[in-house]
């Protein structure tokens, strides 16, 4: 902090921030020389005084007509990972928002320009056409660059550009150029984490009539898919936030629609056909489940998991859905539910929910905090549980706060609610705007209070005083109670009454809590999985889960003791009690014995098993101790190596080592489980 | 009230049988199979499991309540230590509580045609025991199977026939058994018999020595009427579970080539095998 505080004082403020960005665009290109980086780089700064949005239009312009872009790949997507639109300080991104690509796919801008004219506010009209010429700018400029390629491809995309955004798509190739076109345009503008939302509804009407007026084969039409996807990945570097791979792009399959009818198409077969054949992390598939999921879609489902991808992410839509009503979304919108990104459900096309706004929220730190802090002696366990928690409810109260976000005049453009309300998508445009919550390492707290409570109150074998002084020396000369806390008694995810009932209380008393803190002047969810689950670890001490200083905690609402197997921990999680508003994700996340992949019926029955009885959301790892710690040894022999880490695959040897000693051990703890 | 003596239960395993199934390990057996993985379960006695790893007094450390461990010269049982060394391998279950476990999978046993499998140890030793719970799971429609080596009192299996629906039957065909003998093969023989009309899975487990015999394997699968076998190469992850029983123990992982060159050999006589491999 010292040294920051005399750089910032020696090095004017306009410097700091050059470099900053200039940084920024060498990790977005790290095969890019610094020089190369000073000279092409292009940055587009604020500019004091203006009106938000009037600023977000003239750096949309600079950018569409400034852009550098390939024409010679199977599909144009202009997304310069050179250019960047920096943003006002104090002025928070927009991050994991999913369009609704079926309507982009059928806008004709010169119809939208239409609509604007009847708009009442000149200046939102006006912004607004100030997207259209640039979007239109940039296509023509992309289409002479294609009059200048001489291939058979370059042809048939000068027919799109720049065609296309007048018309609906007539073939399933356009329909995938065009939603490539748009795509790369939200993450130019420096959105982060865009979803594509649900690609086996939408695509599916294009591939029908192709096939039906005997356009194109299933196999080509595979085919195309395979472009789009590898397009989608190939600037997976740029587009992640945090750890390489973290991108948020993901492709929804499966759900109901708004007639009740499960999508389940030759489309949703053929992505998970894809994704099992390219095995790659990026983007990442979710698959919407319910109990009209036809045994077709599971079986490519399983296949698809089996490779390790960690794709699909199965959200179990029913009690996702029913809780998002009881919540506040209406029972019409929540058929198009998507995800912001990983897990956290919204609206497609209708929410600028950003569901990972906060710092996360930690039960552990707080329980920590209140042991080490007060030197208190407790006369019950249940006493203490009541101090806890009014501690707890202060951390949580501290987490939520509002937060200036930027503003989006080009999603505002493609969002209906937007154009009607005559508001940008950021400032009332959008009609869901509840902004989610999150707590992280939730089963190390309910293991720790478990331990609490059967060692020092109910087996005396330990005094508070005891378990403060192990903590605070790491457990150095406290051993024994050490490795009494990992083996005594009753554990998270065991359905044991009573770490049921616990676990229950504490998130609802969360649930609670939360329900009356709001961020902009709207209610907010909680989910109780976050990413934090490594980094905020760092910063918490030992504590009396039997967890040393700094190691990460739980990841999600997954187990952390080898007593817990998968049927007990899809049992656990289908007893959780999800409704109010703990709806922000709680994903179970398991690594798989691979007695299991070698019998995908069986594994099926025990998936569909769990969605009856009612887990929220899972996503499973295959993997094995022994290939994880010889890859950490020698990653020259597994270069292609995927692992599912938060709620993004990646590949191992991409990782920091924190997150690639997590999954080593978590592989371990669950072979013996 | 009879007390059913369970190692330990797994559920949703995907090996023992068709469909999903809770595998329930019952204690006792008459044989000792050198490469039995579940030592736990031969003896019908309860012995402990001593985890050596987790005493401190191995670590020259010594926790305040090891001073009345009776290890230590104290009463406490090693059973009741707080840091888990001693483990009892044993849990006495009532037909009732045991029946509540089963049934938590029912969904699942009818989804994918699984259910219970009684394994071991030797299951027909608890045959008695087993009848109560066995007629609740019959009113339920669960599917049962037994995986026994068929060395049980003749008695024990008839009991439980009319509530199986199959049969895993463990041969003991390796040199290392002795059982080549007439009694070992007429019993089998007789009791194979009373399994007509069965979903019966024959296995044997491969140790190298059955290389060597494979023409009295086959004489002996022929004699049964057997044509399809499942080959389990022998492993040893039981390793640890000797060390914590203070039992010596033989290794006798099977060596691959030699398992799949027998696997040829089975087939060349038209005796279907498959090979199984944890």
């Amino acid at each position: 902090m010292k040294i920051r505080s005399i750089i910032k004082s020696v090095i004017p403020a306009f410097l700091l921030d050059y470099c900053r960005e200039y940084i920024q665009l060498s990790q977005r290109n790290p095969a890019f020389t610094k020089r190369k980086i000073l000279c092409r780089g292009i940055i587009l700064r604020p500019r004091k005084g203006n009106d938000q949005r009037d600023d977000f239009v003239r750096q949309f312009a600079l950018m569409c007509s400034k852009q550098r872009f390939e024409v010679g790949t199977y599909y144009v997507y202009p997304f310069d990972t050179m250019t960047l639109r920096v943003l006002p300080r104090g002025i928070a991104g927009i991050c994991s928002i999913t369009a609704d690509f079926g309507k982009i796919l059928k806008s004709d801008l010169q119809q939208l320009r239409q609509t604007l004219c009847r708009c009442s506010d000149k200046d939102f009209a006006t912004r607004e056409n100030g997207i259209i010429e640039s979007i239109e700018r940039l296509a023509s400029g992309i289409a002479s660059r294609l009059e200048s390629e001489h291939t058979e491809r370059a042809e048939v995309l000068r027919t799109y550009f720049p065609s296309m955004l007048y018309r609906k798509p007539q073939t399933l190739d356009e329909a995938i150029q065009k939603q490539l076109f748009y795509n790369a345009l939200f993450w130019q503008v420096g959105h982060r984490h865009i979803g594509l939302g649900r690609l086996d509804k939408i695509l599916y009407e294009y591939y029908e009539r192709d096939i039906r007026e005997s356009r194109i084969t299933d196999t080509e039409a595979k085919e195309l898919l395979r472009h789009m996807i590898l397009t989608l990945g190939k600037d997976t570097r740029a587009k992640s936030v945090s750890l390489i791979g973290d991108t948020g792009q993901y492709i929804l399959l499966g759900g109901i629609d708004d007639d009740e009818r499960t999508i389940q198409n030759r489309l949703t077969l053929l992505f998970l056909e894809l994704f099992t054949e390219l095995n790659i992390p990026d983007p990442k598939l979710i698959l919407r489940v319910n109990s009209e999921t036809n045994d077709e879609v599971w079986s490519r489902a399983i296949r698809c998991i089996s490779t390790s991808c960690g794709s699909p992410l199965l959200m179990n839509e029913r009690p996702v859905m029913e809780n998002m009503v009881r919540f506040g979304y209406d029972a019409k919108d929540v058929a198009q539910v998507g995800t912001s990104a990983c897990w956290e459900p919204l609206i497609i096309g209708k929410s600028f929910d950003q569901n990972n706004p906060f710092r996360s929220a930690s039960p552990l730190k707080v329980l920590n905090d209140l042991l080490l802090g007060d030197n208190k002696t407790y006369a019950s366990f249940e006493e203490l549980l009541a101090a806890y928690k009014t501690v707890f409810a202060g951390e949580l109260r501290s987490v939520v706060h509002d937060i200036d976000f930027d503003c989006s005049p080009l999603f505002t453009l493609f969002f209906d609610d937007c154009i009607r309300r005559e508001k940008d998508f950021t400032q009332g445009g959008a009609i869901y705007a509840y902004h989610g919550a999150q707590v992280v390492g939730l089963p190390n707290a309910i293991n720790a209070l478990l331990n609490i409570k059967e060692i020092v109150f109910e087996r005396h074998l330990y005094t508070l005083d005891d378990c403060r002084e192990a903590m605070r020396r790491n457990f150095a000369g406290y051993e024994d109670l050490y490795s009494m806390l990992l083996a005594t008694g009753k554990k998270y995810g065991s359905t044991d009454e009573e770490v049921i009932t616990l676990t229950n209380d504490l998130m609802e008393f969360v649930g609670e809590i939360m329900s009356i803190c709001m961020c902009n002047g709207e209610k907010i969810k909680v989910g109780f999985s976050s990413p934090a689950y490594v980094a905020l670890a760092k910063q918490v001490g030992a504590s009396l889960d039997g967890r040393k200083a700094g190691e990460p905690f739980a990841v999600h609402i997954s187990p952390i003791s080898s007593a817990i197997d998968i049927s007990k921990i899809l049992d656990f999680a289908s007893r959780l009690n999800y409704t109010g508003n703990r709806i922000n994700g709680n994903v179970v996340d398991f690594i798989l014995p691979s007695a299991y992949v070698r019998q995908p019926e069986k594994l099926k029955a025990i998936l569909k098993d769990a969605c009856d009885k009612g887990i929220f959301e899972l996503q499973l790892n295959v993997l094995d101790k022994q290939t994880l710690i010889d890859a950490k040894a020698h990653p020259d022999k597994y270069p292609n190596l995927i692992v599912r880490v938060w709620g993004f695959s990646a590949y191992f040897n991409d990782l920091p080592e924190a997150f690639q000693d997590n999954l080593i051990r978590r592989a371990e703890t669950y072979a013996t489980a | 009230m009879q007390l059913l003596k369970v190692t330990s239960i797994q559920r949703g395993c995907v090996y023992d049988g068709r469909g999903v199934r809770t595998t329930v390990f019952l204690k006792g057996c008459s044989l000792h199979c050198p490469w039995c993985c579940n030592p736990e379960t031969i003896s019908t006695d309860n012995e402990i499991f001593i985890d050596e790893s987790k005493c401190l007094k191995n670590q020259r450390m010594q926790g305040r309540f090891c001073r009345s461990c009776e290890r230590c010269g104290g009463e406490m049982p090693i059973t009741a230590c707080p840091l888990g060394v001693g483990e009892n391998t044993v849990k006495y279950h009532t037909p009732e509580e045991l029946y509540e476990i089963l049934i938590k999978d029912i969904g699942l046993f009818a989804q994918t045609g699984g259910g219970v499998t009684f394994s071991g140890g030797e299951p027909l030793l608890q045959a008695e025991e087993l009848i109560p719970l066995l007629q609740k799971l019959k009113q339920e429609n669960i599917d049962v199977v037994f995986e026994t080596t068929l060395v049980a009192p003749t008695d024990a299996l008839i009991r439980v026939l009319p509530y199986a629906d199959g049969f895993i039957v463990d041969f003991k065909l390796q040199p290392q058994m002795k059982l080549y003998d007439t009694i070992y093969l007429r019993r089998i023989k007789a009791h194979y018999a009373l399994l007509n009309g069965k979903r019966i899975t024959n296995r044997l487990v491969f140790v190298n020595e059955l290389a060597a015999h494979r023409e009295q394997v086959v004489s002996v699968l022929r004699e049964l009427g057997i044509e399809r076998i499942e080959l389990l190469l022998c492993h040893d992850l039981g390793a640890k579970k000797y060390e914590k029983l203070g039992l010596a123990h033989t290794d006798c992982s099977a060596d691959k080539k030699l398992i799949i060159q027998f696997n040829n050999y089975l087939k060349s006589k038209n005796i279907k095998a498959s090979l199984l491999t944890i």
